[in-house]
């Protein structure tokens, strides 16, 4: 029978024909489990934080969104402040899916254990006693059973509706049920065998273990369904149609990203189950074929119905007969390596690691790449070594690896570009091209693999473990820094560091500086770049068939020519900073030609010579020049040229064996085992990278890995928005006013009560004390996000760490006047912060907002992050001494529920005075202890509730070169205006406008200049019930006071002397009655 | 009074003595349930099953089905006079009953009817004309069994 070689090779090496669908299905179990935590999580902090506080925190910690890309967004981000916000704003949902995970995991083992009972309630299945008319049913089913050989009892039903000839296993591992369909018993007296083949072939499910895994998967599928895919697309879609979470990011495709991965995740699911169950059933019929004697013909009737179309058998979980039928004969497709699988395993196993990234990041990388790496490498890896070991048996030519590393990478590739967009939105990644490295190193990997296969040797295990361990090594480098979305190494603080000018570093030293950006960077024990060595080491166990002597010569020789030039070169530049590039470029080439020669000259094994030939050069290499060079550039070139060059080795031996002439080349087959050279070889390479390692263990990370940066994308205006909001609202609001509480009041306070108590050192200790630790919280805050604004902040900084200093000694040395310097230290504090609010602008305004103009008085609104503001600006008076206030008002309109306001009213700094020729002029530094009320109240109040208003004034000083009256009034950013009041000439004080006071109305309705000897100006005034101070403004700045002659009752005349030396005319008159300041401008005198 | 499983099993045990134990196991349901069972008699794609596409050629469930059809039709001519919903009720709880409930009296044209009915769903199965026609005798002969005065067997 043609199953002989099966049964041979089974008897031979039964591992390493074990069915890789287990391994498939763990992979399947491992990314429900993984995807519910990532997926649960994801949902928890949704609710748990509806404003988006998590956003909120990273925006102000410098988190860019305008770049679509999670690291370059993460750019510059200060990491620490970051986290101390999460851990403030942010309630903690991480227990979610420690909870959830277990839950879901019970609640699984619940349905697989009920699913059994409810399948058979269903199908109200008999015993077959009740069905056993001639009295053999049950016996024959017994010796099928006992023939079968099953250590499991099988409970055996049959289902009455069911006419087909057919029947199916379910249950639990330990309590499988058959159910034989009614159809089969009429079967069982028309073809006796037929039902004995039917019945062998469901036990044979039994006996391979498939009820377990089957069940297993689809109980924790349909609680993974139905409590993580489900809500999650429910979630997604919501945001999508809402537009809501996403709409500070600017990532419109987030959600869309998110529905297609749960999508990819339900079809990968489903087609791959589906591939894995026609495995098991192609093997339920080799089984009983081969175990118990069922012959082909009796499984698969020659008249049974051929396939579907194509598209449909992927969806179904049996092969077509055709395909079955074929397998019986010869079980070629059983051992072939199916594209398919392969690249499903690659994406299924990629959103396992990306599900597993989103649960945790940072320092399990290393366990996340092992775990990844492992699933993919062990499933790849057993189905070439059956491919392999099925080929040489039926003497074909063995699979070279090639296509299933391709698939497989491409599996990796396409779930990287998922992966990046629901991590980081965008449709493509910047850079997708690099996608080409992970497939190529797959591909490599897995052509190692199949070569080392081709070896004789038994243990597939430990051939598994170096491209398990080297592709560890690079997808720990490819998460840590994500090509795909683009690498910038710049190698500035490399430069810097060694000394060199960063402007125009010569080649060598900027590729010393680049190689930082490339795996093997970081040389301790869990950079694992010492795997790439086991990819040369491990084949030496068996080398006779690679040509051991061969391979020792072209070590020597191109170990020793890397070490001549090196020595050559070392004197020939003295540039200790180009030495590392030396190092790393001169041994890599040697490895490359050597491997490439080598590859070419090897006809079945080129990557396993290659591989051993470039490690034997470097190690030859590195040895010979060890005493030149120093130990530390050694031991820092080691990541490089066992790493990543190791790789490319592997690459330049398959490219130049690809093109290799064909003919001449001969491989011995049976050389002498040269046991003492592989014993020295392997020795040596393990004491090297022991000393290497364990150095690196030592020093960790060094400086130089951590000099790896990425050029921070400046941010756009409308993201410094969002910033400096961010940064108010998450701790820089708090801080200003708890620094304007201490300057306004606490201070203020201390000093009024010191003179009146008996402990004036004690009073004005326990107002020190309010200081606190505001100075560390202070410096402890996320930066500002303007330049200008880090600078002012430091100056805050400095400013409230210097009165920490004289609080000091206030304390400890009870020196009073120490107080007034603590005192002055926090004003200039306040002051600072005035300026820095001035810089941020607004609360936030989005860019691009034309501003409304309307007449003073009236109220504008404005709506930011859903907080709707109303301002207005009601006056403007201009005083004598070319100083100007404009009465104000900002009151909270509104807020939904989910949003809170943080911080007061805007800062007096975003109002700006304008004059008809442009002139725009921000608001003066507020006169200490003013008499008027000045904006915004320093006494640190803050918007609690819709309504909560703030008015006062806000000084501005009048420009010399400005005669005019100011046109309008301004709420501005620092770039472009958003609200405006215009100044018309009715609304101020042109002649005539009476104008309300406290107690009565006070107008001017005309005046009169007489030129003459004297020159005297007189205005006619309406009601001004109350002493008050009239002046006159000349264009030139001059400003005359009344005489006091004048009469100042209402309806009288006041009487200006003109000084004879000033021609300037008089431009505004101004009222000043001790509260308030009236301003009426003048039109062009009626001679 | 003999009830449709007895007919069945009667046609059964003649015709094809093979699919009694079919019969058996079917008299262990409900009869509305059989009625459903018979109707979507195609298999699934159940995972781990044998594989889809192994439907027999069975004479019970044609039997089964022409006979129910046609008692159906009468139970429905019969409760037309009747609101719909209590005829409706009417039928269930006649499906309901157990399988052993009497069939009711036919007339010629039920006979007819079974007849027609049997002899076109076996020859659709692919069984040859002239069987197709001796099977749809043999059940209207087993139905005629049921009127008086020819007394049961």
């Amino acid at each position: 029978m043609t199953a002989a070689p099966t049964s041979q090779l089974s008897r031979a090496d039964a591992r390493a024909l074990g069915s890789p669908t287990t391994l498939r299905f763990v992979l399947l179990l491992l990314l429900f489990v993984a995807g519910s935590a990532a997926l649960s999580g994801g949902i928890a902090a949704e609710f748990a934080d509806p404003a988006d506080n998590t956003l909120g925190c990273a925006l102000a910690g410098g988190l860019n969104p305008d770049v679509t890309f999670r690291f370059d967004a993460f750019t510059g981000i200060d990491d620490a402040a970051v986290r101390a916000c999460w851990a403030h704003y942010v309630p903690d949902t991480t227990w979610v899916p420690i909870v959830v995970v277990p839950t879901l995991i019970l609640l699984a083992v619940g349905l697989y254990l009920v699913l059994p009972r409810w399948k058979t309630r269903r199908s109200r299945l008999l015993a077959p006693a009740q069905v056993d008319l001639d009295g053999r049913l049950c016996a024959d089913l017994d010796a099928l059973v006992a023939e079968a050989g099953l250590r499991r009892r099988v409970r055996i039903g049959v289902d009455p509706g069911a006419l087909t000839a057919g029947a199916v296993v379910f249950g639990t591992g330990r309590h499988p049920v058959l159910r034989l369909h009614s159809g089969l018993l009429v079967t069982r007296l028309t073809d006796r065998r037929r039902f004995r083949a039917i019945v062998l072939h469901e036990l044979a499910h039994i006996r391979n273990g498939d009820v377990l895994v089957t069940y297993a998967t689809v109980a924790l599928w349909r609680v993974f369904l139905a409590a993580a895919l489900v809500p999650s697309a429910v979630l997604a879609v919501y945001n999508l149609v809402t537009g809501r979470s996403p709409a500070a990011w600017h990532l419109s495709s987030l959600p869309a990203y998110q529905l297609i991965e749960v999508a990819l995740i339900v079809v990968l699911v489903y087609l791959s189950r589906a591939d894995i169950l026609r495995t098991r059933e192609m093997h339920a019929d080799l089984t009983a074929v081969q175990r118990w004697d069922v012959r082909p013909a009796e499984l698969v009737h020659e008249h049974a119905p051929t396939g579907r179309r194509a598209f449909w058998e992927l969806w179904r979980t049996h092969p077509s007969w055709s395909l079955r039928r074929r397998t019986l004969v010869a079980p070629d497709a059983l051992f072939s390596l199916n594209a398919s699988a392969m690249f499903a395993t690659g994406l299924i196993a990629d959103i396992f690691a990306g599900q597993l990234y989103s649960l945790a990041e940072g320092p399990s990388l290393i366990y996340q790449a092992l775990s990844t790496a492992a699933v993919v490498v062990a499933i790849a890896g057993v189905s070439l070594w059956r491919a392999v070991r099925y080929a040489q048996a039926k003497g074909k030519r063995p699979p070279s690896g090639w296509g299933t590393g391709f698939w497989l990478g491409a599996g990796l590739a396409v779930g990287e570009l998922v992966i990046a967009g629901v991590l980081g939105g965008g449709w493509l990644p910047p850079h997708p091209e690099v996608l080409a490295i992970l497939i190529a190193v797959v591909m490599l990997l897995a052509a190692w693999t199949a070569e080392y296969v081709r070896l004789p040797v038994r243990a597939m295990v430990v051939g598994l473990v170096p491209p398990w361990l080297a592709l560890a090594f690079v997808l720990t480098w490819w998460r840590l820094l994500t090509p795909v979305e683009g690498l910038l190494a710049s190698g500035t603080n490399v430069l810097s560091g060694l000394g060199v000018s960063t402007t125009h570093p010569p080649l060598l030293v900027e590729i010393t500086a680049t190689l930082v950006s490339l795996p093997g960077a970081d040389t301790s024990f869990g950079g694992l770049w010492w795997a790439i060595p086991l990819l040369w080491l491990v084949p030496l166990v068996r080398w006779e068939p690679l040509g051991p002597r061969r391979i020792v010569r072209a070590s020597l020789v191109g170990g020793l020519a890397a070490a001549a030039g090196l020595f050559a070169a070392r004197f020939a530049i003295a540039d200790a900073a180009a030495e590392l590039s030396l190092l790393v470029i001169v041994i890599t080439a040697a490895m490359l030609g050597t491997a490439a020669v080598v590859g070419a000259r090897s006809a079945t094994y080129p990557l396993l010579t290659a591989s051993i030939a470039s490690g034997g050069v470097a190690l030859v290499a590195t040895l010979c020049v060890s005493s030149v060079f120093p130990f530390s550039l050694l031991e820092f070139s080691t990541g490089y040229v066992f790493g990543p060059a190791g790789i490319a080795c592997l690459g330049a031996a398959a490219l130049a064996h690809a093109v290799r002439p064909r003919h001449g080349v001969r491989v011995p087959t049976t050389v002498r085992r040269p046991r003492t050279v592989v014993a020295i070889v392997v020795s040596v390479t393990i004491a090297v990278l022991a000393v290497d390692t364990g150095h690196g263990t030592a020093q960790a990370r060094r400086p130089v890995t951590a000099s790896v940066v990425r050029a921070a994308p400046e941010p756009s205006a409308r993201t410094l928005e969002l910033q400096v909001d961010a940064w108010v609202r998450f701790g820089g609001g708090n801080l200003i006013e708890r620094i304007d509480a201490i300057g306004d009041t606490t201070f203020q306070n201390a000093i009024a009560e010191a003179g009146s108590t008996s402990d004036p050192a004690g009073t004005l200790s326990a107002a020190c004390a309010r200081l606190g630790s505001l100075t560390d919280d202070a410096d402890r805050l996320f930066p500002v996000p303007i330049a200008q604004g880090r600078r002012i902040w430091a100056r805050i900084v400095d400013a409230l760490d210097s009165a920490a200093t004289a609080c000091g000694r206030v304390r400890r040395q009870h020196d009073l006047t120490s107080f007034l310097a603590a005192d002055d230290d926090v004003q200039n504090a306040e002051s600072e912060v005035d300026t820095l609010l001035g810089w941020m602008g607004p609360v936030g305004v989005p860019p691009g907002t034309k501003p409304v103009v309307v007449s003073l008085g009236e109220y504008q609104s404005l709506v930011y992050r859903g907080v709707t503001y109303r301002f207005a600006a009601a006056d403007v008076s201009v005083r004598p001494d070319r100083t100007a206030t404009v009465n104000v008002a900002v009151c909270l309109a509104g807020a939904p529920p989910h949003v809170t306001v943080v911080g007061g009213p805007p800062s007096a700094q975003s109002w700006r005075l304008v004059f008809p020729n442009g002139i725009r002029v921000a608001p003066a530094k507020p006169p200490r202890n003013a008499d008027a009320p000045l904006y915004p109240p320093g006494n640190g109040a803050a918007f609690g509730a819709t309504g909560d208003c703030a008015a006062g004034l806000v000084p501005f000083d009048i420009p010399a070169t400005e005669h005019g009256a100011p046109a309008q009034v301004e709420f501005a950013h620092p770039s472009e205006p958003v609200l405006v009041w215009h100044v018309t000439s009715h609304d101020t004080d042109t002649l005539g406008t009476a104008r309300e006071i406290p107690g009565g109305t006070v107008a001017v309705t005309g005046y009169s200049i007489l030129t003459g000897r004297h020159r005297v100006a007189t205005i006619t005034v309406a009601c001004a019930d109350r002493p008050a101070t009239w002046s006159l403004l000349l264009a030139d700045g001059v400003t005359i006071a009344s005489n006091p002659s004048g009469s100042h009752d209402c309806g009288g005349s006041i009487r200006f002397d003109l000084p004879a030396s000033d021609r300037a005319d008089p431009v505004e008159i101004d009222y000043n009655s001790g509260s308030t300041n009236l301003t009426w401008l003048m039109t062009p005198p009626t001679q | 009074m003999p009830s449709l499983l007895d007919v069945v099993r009667n046609v059964v045990a003649d015709f094809a003595p093979e699919e009694l134990p079919l019969v058996a196991a079917l008299g262990h349901l409900p009869p509305d349930e059989v009625g459903k069972r018979l109707a979507d008699g195609t298999s699934r794609d159940d995972p781990l099953g044998f594989g889809m596409g192994e439907v027999v050629a069975l004479v019970t469930p044609v039997v089964w089905t022409a006979v129910q059809q046609v008692v159906n039709h009468m139970a429905t001519s019969a409760a037309d006079g009747m609101g719909t919903r209590v005829r409706d009720r009417l039928i269930k709880r006649r499906h309901r009953k157990a399988p052993g409930t009497p069939l009711p009296r036919f007339g010629p044209a039920e006979y007819a009817q079974v007849a027609s009915t049997v002899g076109e769903q076996a020859v659709r199965l692919g069984m040859t004309p002239e069987r197709a026609e001796l099977l749809s005798h043999r059940v209207v002969d087993e139905l005629r069994k049921l009127e008086p005065g020819d007394g049961t067997s």
